[in-house]
Order: structure tokens, then C-alpha cells, then sequence
């Protein structure tokens, strides 16, 4: 397809009046899902694909399409604001971002998510329609080694996250890897650690392990710190954005963050969380701010952001080219085109593509209104999140608890998630690493499954994953990431110590 | 407004407390249709589809609670609360009654449920990617026997699990099979040429077919799928000389303990409403083929499927009840 038709169509279908009140419909209420940690974008959109029943396919497309858009920004604001991430895809974020706004520049975290978030997502939405197939391609180029050697490359950045002590990060991301394992095993067909709790039959999921190791341990963290005496962070609470200036700085943190975002949003069974865990890391990296990682710099917002954000529609691309969704999201879009009788895959693409430059104009203006909404309600959020701790806490709590509630994995989650806060909170408090184990809960399934995955292609010999270049190349990367931290701490203790004697 | 409202709903009441007989008083309230999927998943549309269509037939609205999750114990749950009078509904799927005998589910389908009516089937078809030097299934078995295939699908347990691992074991070669979860992973998997064959079920495989992606060797249904144009010349894999015969179907079920009155209305409404032509369009358009039963004849199928569940599995060493 053309791309310059598709753009011309695409656009012209979504700047009708009825379009353009769906995305913003969709947007809205995808800021409002990805903001309430408990409802993440699939569930927001699971919610309101009912009411797309009585509309064009197109219309349903577009509406879901500012959800998904949506709820990746809006999950960075509770990240920022009180550390605890909408989505799991916006843990990173909630590194910097909180260390930003407890130092008073809210204003500017809140911008650093919003500008390079709308920028990823533009640049993702033409990549998915200029390069859908080569980024087909990428995704079927990637088998179990493959993965299993990202997985790895994800997870080698604990030596990163963890400079405080890297036994306990290392001890927190095995943890995670521990949590991965609960719930069927799909090799075997057995279950594991589930000591017959039917709520553990489909193991921890990622979402009640990020909210709770995460977001709910920070409520209790703040409901303690209420009865201890503790040095307060800043009250006084600055609104302004950055400027030009600042938002160029963190361009290339951003590039970095859209090119990763891009590239693992298209691989079913990886998607965004791993993008942003990856981007945070990558962008590290080449950043000037490298080393200040984790105390507030701007790119480490910047990266994280712009990958969750250019990894939505890319995650559409196996759903467009093959009819394959590669996501629970994918999964739903898929879910509302059999609804309205069309089954994408390559025929829709040559027989009805007017549906698909429906989706990417959809994409374009609800990535335009997702920056018009975030930045109208920038000053609002503060406002909103400013109120007494005490309120602000007992809300989150029942918006969590609802949300997982709403997860429809019934009651027994919410205790999970309760006792994953209790964790993560005990976790904090004895310098332990819950971002850590939330890695380790995100890639641990990935690591394990591929892993026995590619000895099943391989007839049980373990080169293959060093005879495929794309493998052996990320398994190199891991083994640098790792090393390289490792020996520049070696080096300046050495040379500290030498120092000291001398 | 409010006062026609009022005038309606005590006519509706008035209406219901004259007529005695229970199958014109049914249903007087809206049904409720509880699928195992999450919404836009397969059991879901179906319900949301066939409510639209029968809402004239039915004269209620239909609403659809999804119960995903904990391999289908959320749904068996839901269902132990719910009354016997029709008014609760059930999408059962071929998962309903494998998942009994390889899964985790405890309810039986045919002791605890009553069939309403039966509404599509989707033939399992065995594929390879279409540049595979194999043609048919004797092929394939060949380059079996010479390692030269790694086969993959859903988790252990699972049709395709059950179905190349007797293909294996009568064969005498040694299976190598990747389990995959959902979302499309096993084609994918097949496409980027990490797994030689898999199946899929009919509405997945279609479009793959017709863009040339994937050769279909074999299909598991008893006779050749002459309604779809691009498989009607498949062999089933019976003619190819294999015992193995396994549909996917949806349907819809109740409660046991539902009058038999009851199960005859809902029968006839879902029935008319199957036969619409948007019915039919949409299932055409979506690579679904309509497959009717009635009360009677599901059971008999739902019957057959159990024992030929419980056999298969308890052949290939994955049944959980014995």
C-alpha cells in the first residue's frame, strides 16, 4: 500500500465529526483506566468494547485505538505522582519521575512523559503502516532462542537497577523469577505452587504483581511514614513544564526509547513492559545523566515513556499482517473486528484496507488528543493528587481492590495483590529492590518457557543459542551489561583504595 | 413520560400475574449468557451475536458476563449459584468437555448441564508453512520418523498435544512438540519456520490459506469441508488412512433441572434467529461453518465427544480423572 494514501484516507476517515468525538471518547477514558492502577489499557478497552456494538467497525477501531493510546500515558501519572504505576509498563517511569516531583518539578516529570510519549507514538503509528512488512518479518524472525535471549538481556539489567547492593537486587529479581514459576506449566501440563487454590491455577499475573510489589506497597510505605518521623519531601508542588530547550536535551533518550518501543511492541509475548524496562536501561546507556540515573533525570523518564507509548501500534502489526494477536489488547481489537463480521489478517489488508488506514488514522489523532488532554490536565492531576494523604491513600486502595475485581479472576486476587504490598513494602524498608522483582516477574515466564522451547528445537543441545546470530548477539549484549557495571565499580574501588593507602 | 412508563410496567405486571402457563410467561426477565470467554474472545461474540439475533424472538434483552480465568473453575463457580430457570445460559465450547478429562475443570458437561441448542462447529486442520515439501500427511509422518519435525500447539492436553502425540506413538517416532500458550504464538511460531506443524481451527487458518502462508495436509473432520471454498479438496485424515476425528464447536447450554418447555423455547428462538441471513453472513464472513443441533442431537454429540475424550486422553497418558 501506499503509504501517502494511506495517509490521506486514513486521516480523512478519522477527522469526521463522529471519529473524532470516539478517540476522544476513547482517549479520555484511556487516560482515566491507564491512570487507576488495577485497570490496565486491555481491561479498559474490554470495558467499553460493549458499547461499541451499536457502530461501524471503523468507529469501534478508532475508539479503541484512543484507549490503548490513552492508557499508556496515563499510566505515568500515579507513577509520578505517587510512585505507583497505572500500568506495568509505567514502573520505570516511576523511578524517575517520583525522585523528580518529590524534589517539587511535577510539572516537568509530568512533561517528560507526555512530549517523547507523543512523538513515540506519532513515529510508531507510521512505522507500523510504512513498515508493516519488514516489521512482520522481524516478528517471525524471532523463535524461542530468540526470545529467550532478550528475556535475558532484559533481566541482566538488575545489575543496573540494583546499584545500592547488588546481592539484594539480584536476591529481589529472583524473587520475581520465583512468583514466575506459580501456575500451570505448559510444557508439562502440571501445575506448580498452587497447592490447589484455584485462584493460583493461572498463576500471578503481571498485573496484580506490578500493582501490588509496587503500588500498593507504596501506600503502605506512605501510611507508615505517617506515623514516623521522617524527613519530608517538598511540598511546594511547581507546575511548569519544560522548555524547548529541555525537551531537546532528552530527544535522544526518546529516539532510543521509540526505536526499542518499535521494535519489541511487535513481538507476540514481549510488548511494552519489556520495552520500557529495556528502553530505561538502553537509554542509560548513551545518556549524559547515565550515572544519575534513578535520582530524577530527565531521559530516564524520557525512554521508558516514549517505548510503552511507540509499542502500541506496533503490537497491532502481527494482528494486521497474519490475524495474530500479540497481545491481550491485540486480542481485544481482534475481538471487536469479528464482532462486526471482518477477520483481519493479509485479506483485510488487500481486500478492506480501509479499515486498517482507519486504525492509523485513528492512531494519529488520538496520539494529537492524548497530548491536547495531557497537557489541558497536567495542572489538574497535581491539583487532584495533591490532596490529604489520607484520602488520596483509602482511594487508591479501593480503586486497586475494584480493578482487580474487574480483572474478573475473582476475589482471591485482591489478596494477592494485598500480600504482594505487604512484600514490596517489607522488600523497601530492608533495601531490597521491588522493581527488581518485578523484572524478574515480568521475564521469568519468557526466560523459562523459551528456554525449554528452544531445547525442544534443538533436540536438547544447548548451541543454538549461540548458532543464531540474533541470539548469540543479545546474549553478548547481557554478558556486557553485566560486566561492564561490575568492572567500572571494580576499577574505581581499586582506585579508591589505592588512593587511601597512598 | 414517567406515567406511561408506569402504566407500561404495571400492564407488563398485570399481563404476567393473568397467564398461568409458564412457557408464555418465560422469559420475563432479561437472560443472562455466562461464557468462559474474556470479552472479544470467541464464546463472547458468539453470545453478544446471537443475542442481537434473537432479542425479537426472545423479547428480552441478553446479557453476557464473562468468567475467564483459573481454567474454568471462575465459570463452574458462577454457575453453582445461579437457579435452574433458564434465565442463566452457558457457551460451551469442545474445551467445555475436554478440559473435564486434561484441564481443571470439575464440572461435567453432560451430568450437570441441559443442551439447548448446538450453533457451530470449526473443523481442526493440520498445517504446515506453504513452502514445506510435504503434500499430505504421509509426507509428514515421513519426515517425522526422520526428526526432520517439530511440532506445536496449545499446552499438554490440549487436541493437538493429544492428536501428534497417538500420530507419534502409532508411527513409532519420537515427538518433539512445543507447547504454546494463546494469542496467536504456535502460528507465528510456524510462519517464522521455528515449528514445522501445528494445527489450528478453521476461522484461524483461512485467511493464512488464502495468502498462500500455510498448506492445510489434513482435516479432522469426518467429511471433507465442502462449504469452504479454498479446503473443499482436502483430504480428512481418515481418507489418509488415521483414526483421529475432533471438531471445535460452540453451543449454547443450561442448567439441568430446566423445564424441558423452557429449553424448547430458547431452542426455537435461537434456531429462527441462526437461520437470519446476517446470522449466516457473519459467520461466513468470520470462516465459521453453522453446524445446528437440537436438544436432543447435542446431547448425543456432546456424549460421543466425552467418551471420545476420555479415551484419546487416557491413549495418550493426559487423562486426570482415571
Amino acid at each position: 500500500m501506499e503509504f501517502s494514501d494511506a495517509l490521506f484516507h486514513g486521516l480523512g476517515r478519522a477527522l469526521s465529526i463522529e471519529a473524532l468525538l470516539a478517540v476522544s471518547i476513547g482517549v479520555t477514558w484511556g487516560i482515566i483506566a491507564g491512570a487507576l492502577p488495577g485497570i490496565t489499557a486491555s481491561i479498559g478497552m474490554a470495558l467499553i468494547l460493549p458499547f461499541t456494538w451499536g457502530y461501524g467497525a471503523d468507529i469501534a477501531l478508532m475508539l479503541l485505538a484512543g484507549v490503548y493510546v490513552g492508557a499508556e500515558y496515563g499510566g505515568s501519572i500515579p507513577a509520578i505522582l505517587i510512585r505507583s504505576p497505572g500500568e506495568p509498563s509505567n514502573a520505570p517511569a516511576a523511578l524517575d519521575g517520583y525522585a523528580m516531583h518529590a524534589r517539587g518539578e511535577t510539572g516537568k516529570a509530568l512533561g517528560y512523559s507526555l512530549v517523547p510519549g507523543t512523538i513515540a507514538s506519532l513515529i510508531g503509528a507510521v512505522a507500523m503502516i510504512a513498515l508493516l512488512a519488514p516489521l512482520a518479518r522481524l516478528a517471525l524472525s524471532f523463535g524461542p532462542p530468540e526470545y529467550f535471549a532478550l528475556a535475558i538481556f532484559g533481566i541482566s539489567a538488575v545489575v543496573g537497577l540494583a546499584r545500592k547492593s547488588l546481592v539484594k537486587g539480584i536476591a529481589s529479581a529472583a524473587f520475581g523469577l520465583v512468583l514466575a514459576t506459580v501456575g500451570p506449566d505448559n510444557l508439562s501440563g502440571e501445575d506448580r505452587f498452587t497447592y490447589g487454590i484455584p485462584g493460583l491455577l493461572d498463576g500471578i499475573s503481571t498485573v496484580t504483581g506490578v500493582i501490588g510489589l509496587l503500588a500498593v506497597s507504596e501506600m503502605f510505605a506512605e501510611i507508615n511514614q505517617s506515623n514516623e518521623k521522617q524527613e519530608k519531601i517538598s511540598t511546594k508542588v511547581r507546575t511548569t513544564l519544560p522548555s524547548v530547550i529541555e525537551y531537546m536535551r532528552t530527544l535522544p533518550a526518546t529516539l532510543i526509547g521509540t526505536v526499542i518501543g518499535i521494535i519489541v511492541g511487535v513481538m507476540p509475548g514481549a510488548g511494552a513492559t519489556v520495552a520500557s524496562f529495556l528502553a530505561y536501561t538502553e537509554s542509560r546507556r548513551f545518556s549524559k545523566d547515565g550515572d544519575r540515573y534513578g535520582q530524577g533525570v530527565p531521559d530516564a523518564i524520557a525512554a521508558p515513556e516514549a517505548a510503552n507509548n511507540s509499542a502500541v501500534p506496533t503490537s497491532l502489526v502481527p494482528l494486521l499482517a497474519f490475524g495474530i494477536p500479540g497481545s491481550s489488547s491485540a486480542a481485544i481489537m481482534l475481538g471487536a473486528l469479528v464482532m462486526h463480521g471482518l477477520r483481519p489478517g493479509p485479506q483485510l489488508l488487500t481486500g478492506k484496507p480501509e479499515f486498517v488506514y482507519a486504525l492509523f488514522g485513528g492512531l494519529i489523532t488520538a496520539t494529537i488528543a492524548m497530548y491536547v488532554l495531557g497537557r489541558m490536565f497536567i495542572k489538574p492531576w497535581i491539583y487532584i493528587l495533591n490532596v490529604p494523604k489520607h484520602y488520596l491513600i483509602t482511594i487508591i486502595l479501593v480503586v486497586v481492590v475494584v480493578g482487580m475485581l474487574g480483572l474478573n479472576l475473582g476475589v482471591f486476587q485482591v489478596y494477592v495483590v494485598l500480600i504482594a504490598g505487604m512484600v514490596g513494602f517489607l522488600m523497601q524498608r530492608y533495601g531490597f529492590n521491588p522493581v527488581a522483582a518485578v523484572l524478574g516477574l515480568v521475564l521469568g515466564a519468557l526466560i523459562e518457557e523459551n528456554f525449554r522451547r528452544a531445547l525442544v528445537m534443538s533436540r536438547g543441545s544447548l548451541e543454538i543459542f549461540l548458532t543464531r546470530p540474533v541470539s548469540a548477539a543479545l546474549l553478548l549484549l547481557a554478558l556486557a551489561s553485566i560486566a561492564f557495571p561490575l568492572v567500572s565499580e571494580w576499577r574505581k574501588n581499586s582506585a579508591r583504595e589505592a588512593r587511601s593507602k597512598a | 413520560m414517567l406515567g406511561k412508563r408506569l402504566q407500561a410496567a404495571a400492564l407488563a405486571a398485570l399481563t404476567a400475574m393473568a397467564m398461568p402457563a409458564f412457557a408464555e410467561t418465560f422469559p420475563s426477565k432479561p437472560i443472562e449468557f455466562v461464557t468462559q470467554s474474556s470479552v472479544g474472545g470467541g464464546g463472547d461474540v458468539l453470545a453478544r451475536q446471537l443475542g442481537e439475533a434473537a432479542r425479537e424472538y426472545i423479547g428480552q434483552p441478553m446479557v453476557v458476563t464473562n468468567k475467564p480465568g483459573a481454567g474454568g473453575r471462575n465459570l463452574e463457580n458462577h454457575l453453582k449459584t445461579a437457579k435452574p430457570d433458564g434465565y442463566t445460559l452457558v457457551v460451551t465450547t469442545a474445551t467445555s468437555v475436554l478440559w473435564y478429562y486434561t484441564g481443571s475443570l470439575t464440572m461435567n458437561v453432560n451430568s450437570e448441564l441441559k443442551p439447548v441448542i448446538r450453533l457451530q462447529v470449526e473443523p481442526n486442520l493440520v498445517v504446515v508453512k506453504a513452502d514445506a515439501p510435504w503434500k499430505d500427511m504421509k509426507d509428514l509422518i515421513a519426515a517425522a520418523k526422520a526428526d526432520k519435525v517439530t511440532f506445536g500447539g496449545l499446552p499438554i492436553g490440549s487436541p493437538e498435544h493429544m492428536f501428534f502425540t497417538k500420530l507419534a506413538k502409532e508411527n513409532g517416532f519420537k515427538l518433539s512438540f512445543i507447547a504454546y500458550g494463546g494469542g496467536g504464538e504456535a502460528s507465528t511460531s510456524l510462519l517464522g519456520n521455528n515449528i514445522q506443524a501445528t494445527i489450528l481451527q478453521n476461522s484461524e487458518a483461512t485467511d493464512l490459506v488464502r495468502a498462500g502462508a500455510i498448506r492445510v495436509l489434513g482435516v479432522t473432520s469426518p467429511e471433507r469441508l465442502t462449504q469452504v471454498e479454498e479446503l473443499k479438496d482436502v483430504p480428512t485424515l481418515r481418507e489418509q488412512g488415521i483414526d483421529f476425528v475432533f471438531e471445535h464447536w460452540r453451543g449454547i447450554h443450561t442448567l439441568a433441572g430446566v423445564p424441558d418447555e423452557t429449553v424448547q423455547f430458547l431452542n426455537n428462538a435461537f434456531q429462527k434467529a441462526s437461520e437470519k441471513d446476517s446470522w449466516r453472513k457473519w459467520l461466513k464472513d468470520t470462516g465459521q461453518i453453522q453446524g445446528n443441533l437440537n436438544p436432543a442431537a447435542f446431547k448425543a454429540y456432546t456424549e460421543a465427544q466425552d467418551q471420545l475424550v476420555k479415551q484419546l486422553s487416557t491413549e495418550v497418558g493426559v487423562n486426570k480423572r482415571k
